[in-house]
């Protein structure tokens, strides 16, 4: 793990953004837009888990330096595809701010106020707790190479999580994530 | 300025070393010291059955055994108030197994895997069957449940003569979720002191260094694994579970995964009981600060069921 952390930090540090930007996208102010595709997260030391994810901005509202959105995603598409694996099911709204717009690649910070649902099992009703409300921060990029497709890549933190006494169990604080939307 | 900014933060984590010093550790009260270890060290004839009787009789032979592993940082000390109601008893023996690097000094158990925890209880357990015990059970205590999953998973003992499994407080899912990312931290931290009750000095590891921490969190992320996959216990063998609603060491939902992910030979479904407490290890009271008759009248009642399942 640490030499991969190693890896990327040499990236970052050397790596130029300016001698990939697109003249194109330089050129052009970001115009209104819906986007939406799939995302995939993986918690470190947890399950895989995947779904939807959705953006929206507009110039209306904030005069686009936000960009609002939606993740929805459940270990039923990661590793509770296999029965005894703890299904959850996560819900996040998102603030979203992009830096360098008009760039091929542009750096994202993300506020995530969520819900998450475990399905323990009728027997454990009410001896644990199988919802919480999640917090978490991401940071990350987004690879704009057209105007159609938007990838992106990033990590989060999520703020709040299970202790064994209190909170949700299933929720770890360290992921990765990765989305791939269509931009409408 | 981002080059400088991303160069800082290089040079920040490749000065970052482990931290090799020792931790401030008093001999004179810490097990992590030199000068106490664990008793079962010096006297295994008053811990393990095997040394207590080399020679068992066929009416030794006949009485049910319970092998019992305590948790990660503990002793055989976990399992005294058992070994006394089996006394007290009289009819069944308990052998308590010392863990691998445990019960020692820092320095040994900062070194040491998780497959040496596990071997004391796999070789206790041989010993017993060679012997010609036929009923043996195993119980386990926080970490030395997911050891004891691993053994009878891996085939690593014959369990002809394996009959129950006890579980109390297994730790599936820790609840330090920061645990899960201690291959990252842990070479920064070096290791984590936890505050122990006046009557448990002596007793348990004040020090955790990080290499057992991630140890442990490798163990019970493999263990975990498994279970999604689904863990069919050896013909004829049951398992019972008694799980905390609160515990701030082994996360209650690990609850829910053995009992999704482990069936009995017959395809039925293990035993799992829930305890309003919020003590890790609730079977264990001797040497805490804070308990009252509930948990007394817990304690007894979980010792009642494995005597009354054994029997």
């Amino acid at each position: 793990m640490r030499k991969y952390i190693l890896l990327l930090l040499i990236v970052l540090a050397f790596y130029d953004g300016r001698s990939t930007a697109s003249p194109y996208y330089r050129m052009r102010e970001p115009v209104p837009t819906i986007s939406a595709g799939l995302r995939i997260q993986k918690a470190m030391g947890f399950y895989w888990t995947s779904g939807i994810t959705g953006e929206f901005c507009s110039e209306k509202f904030l005069k686009k330096k936000l960009s609002l959105g939606a993740n929805f995603t459940t270990s039923v598409l990661g590793n509770g595809i296999r029965k005894n694996a703890i299904k959850t099911y996560e819900l996040d709204l998102s603030a979203i701010k992009y830096f360098r717009p008009n760039k091929v690649v542009q750096p994202l910070a993300r506020l995530n106020i969520g819900y998450m649902y475990a399905a323990y099992g009728k027997e454990f009703k009410g001896s644990i707790p199988n919802n919480a409300f999640l917090c978490s921060l991401e940071f990350g990029s987004a690879f704009i190479f057209n105007e159609k497709w938007k990838p992106s890549v990033g990590f989060g933190y999520n703020i709040i999580t299970g202790n064994g006494t209190k909170g949700l169990a299933t929720v770890f604080p360290l992921y990765g994530h990765v989305s791939w939307q269509y931009v409408f | 300025m981002k080059n400088i900014f991303f160069l800082f933060i290089l040079i920040a984590f490749i000065s970052c070393k482990k931290n090799k010093e020792l931790p401030p550790i008093d001999d004179k009260v810490d097990l992590d010291g030199t000068t106490i270890n664990d008793s079962s060290l010096l006297f295994p004839e008053k811990y393990l059955l095997s040394a207590a009787i080399p020679n068992p009789t066929s009416i030794d032979l006949e009485k049910p055994v319970v092998i019992a592993a305590h948790g990660f940082t503990a002793t055989c000390f976990e399992w005294l108030e058992f070994s006394e109601f089996a006394t007290a008893k009289g009819d069944f023996y308990v052998s308590r197994v010392l863990l691998g690097a445990h019960g020692r000094d820092y320095k040994d158990f900062k070194t040491a895997n998780w497959e040496e925890w596990q071997r004391p209880i796999v070789e206790e357990y041989n010993k017993l069957q060679s012997m010609g015990y036929k009923n043996i059970s195993l119980a386990g205590a926080s970490t030395g449940c997911p050891l004891i999953l691993n053994m009878i998973r891996e085939n690593k003992i014959n369990t002809s003569s394996l009959k129950h499994v006890f579980f109390v407080d297994p730790i599936i899912l820790p609840s330090a979720k920061i645990l899960s990312i201690s291959p990252l931290i842990g070479p920064a931290i070096g290791y984590i002191e936890v505050e122990l009750d006046p009557g448990e000095n002596g007793y348990w590891y004040k020090y955790r260094p990080q290499h057992p921490l991630r140890e442990l969190e490798k163990l019970i992320r493999g263990e975990r694994k498994k279970l999604e996959r689904g863990i069919t216990l050896p013909n004829g063998t049951t398992m019972m579970v008694f799980k905390s609603e609160r515990d701030n060491a082994a996360d209650p939902a690990g609850a829910v995964l053995l009992k999704k992910g482990i069936k009995k030979s017959d395809g039925g479904k293990i035993d799992v009981k829930m305890i309003d407490t919020d003590i890790h290890v609730f079977t264990r009271l001797r040497g805490r600060k804070n308990y009252d008759a509930a948990n007394n009248k817990q304690q007894l009642e979980a010792f009642e069921t494995i005597y009354t399942t054994i029997k």
